[in-house]
């Protein structure tokens, strides 16, 4: 691995961690890093985590039986391991999301829409420029832009989610104010 | 168990959820499942829930025989 492609890789993390905080900025309504949370979205939260670290622990041990086996992966093993991480948090934000702990105190939903919009959609530009290079299928193996479609799928399921949880929500109003 | 007398309590006072959870700094889904009898909520949360609404933990929490 060449100097330059290492320094590509630091200054790529660097401008990522940029955008990252410069829109949590945007998403909260106080311009706050941190999003707030009350009593009852905490102890949610708990659970969510816990079980995305399940998701994470069944993963990894189904990936250990079936190299065990001797059956071949089709996926680089950043990839695998990506996966795994990724599964655990789609099943913690969907834990999260029906109830009622994913937007915190603090959270502006439209701002939010806008920053999973804007992070799916680099995403997959990403993966459809690779995939013109044919550079995420080689040999029969899954290649690391494959993890950019994950990524995508990840936030279109989220926001998938939270609009049908807000229909919902909206519904619950309306039944309240009758 | 739902929480009948809260949910009077709040509409006595013409709130709605979301006016209650604004000023107690909660979700309006937390006020909901407190209302519905889901969630069980802290003694600090009942004692402002309670202050906003100008009740006792009597008159708020404790449940009827």
């Amino acid at each position: 691995m060449s100097v330059a492609y290492k320094a590509g890789v630091a200054v790529g993390i660097f401008v990522a961690i940029t955008i990252f905080v410069l829109l949590m900025k945007i998403v909260n309504k106080d311009r706050k890093l941190k999003t707030e949370y009350d009593e009852k979205q905490l102890a949610v939260r708990g659970i969510g985590y816990k079980y995305g670290f399940f998701t994470i622990i069944f993963y990894d041990l189904a990936i250990v039986v079936i190299s065990a086996m001797g059956i071949k992966i089709p996926m680089i093993p950043e990839m695998v391991l990506f996966t795994g991480v990724m599964l655990g948090a789609i099943v913690m934000a969907s834990y999260d999301i029906w109830h009622d702990a994913y937007m915190g105190l603090n959270t502006n939903a439209k701002g939010f829409a806008v920053f999973a919009v804007i992070v799916a959609g680099i995403n997959l530009l990403s993966a459809l420029f690779n995939w013109k290079d044919l550079a995420i299928y080689e040999e029969g193996v899954l290649q690391f832009p494959f993890m950019n479609l994950v990524c995508c799928f990840a936030f279109v399921l989220i926001g998938i989610q939270l609009f049908a949880k807000s229909i919902k929500d909206k519904k619950e109003i309306e039944e309240e104010e009758d | 168990m739902k929480n009948l007398k809260l949910k009077a309590a709040r509409a006595g006072k013409d709130l709605s959820q979301d006016d209650l959870a604004k000023a107690a700094g909660v979700s309006r889904q937390t006020i909901s499942a407190i209302e519905k009898g889901d969630y069980n909520p802290t003694i600090n949360l009942c004692i402002n829930i309670c202050k906003i609404l100008g009740k006792t933990l009597d008159e708020l929490f404790w449940p009827e025989e």
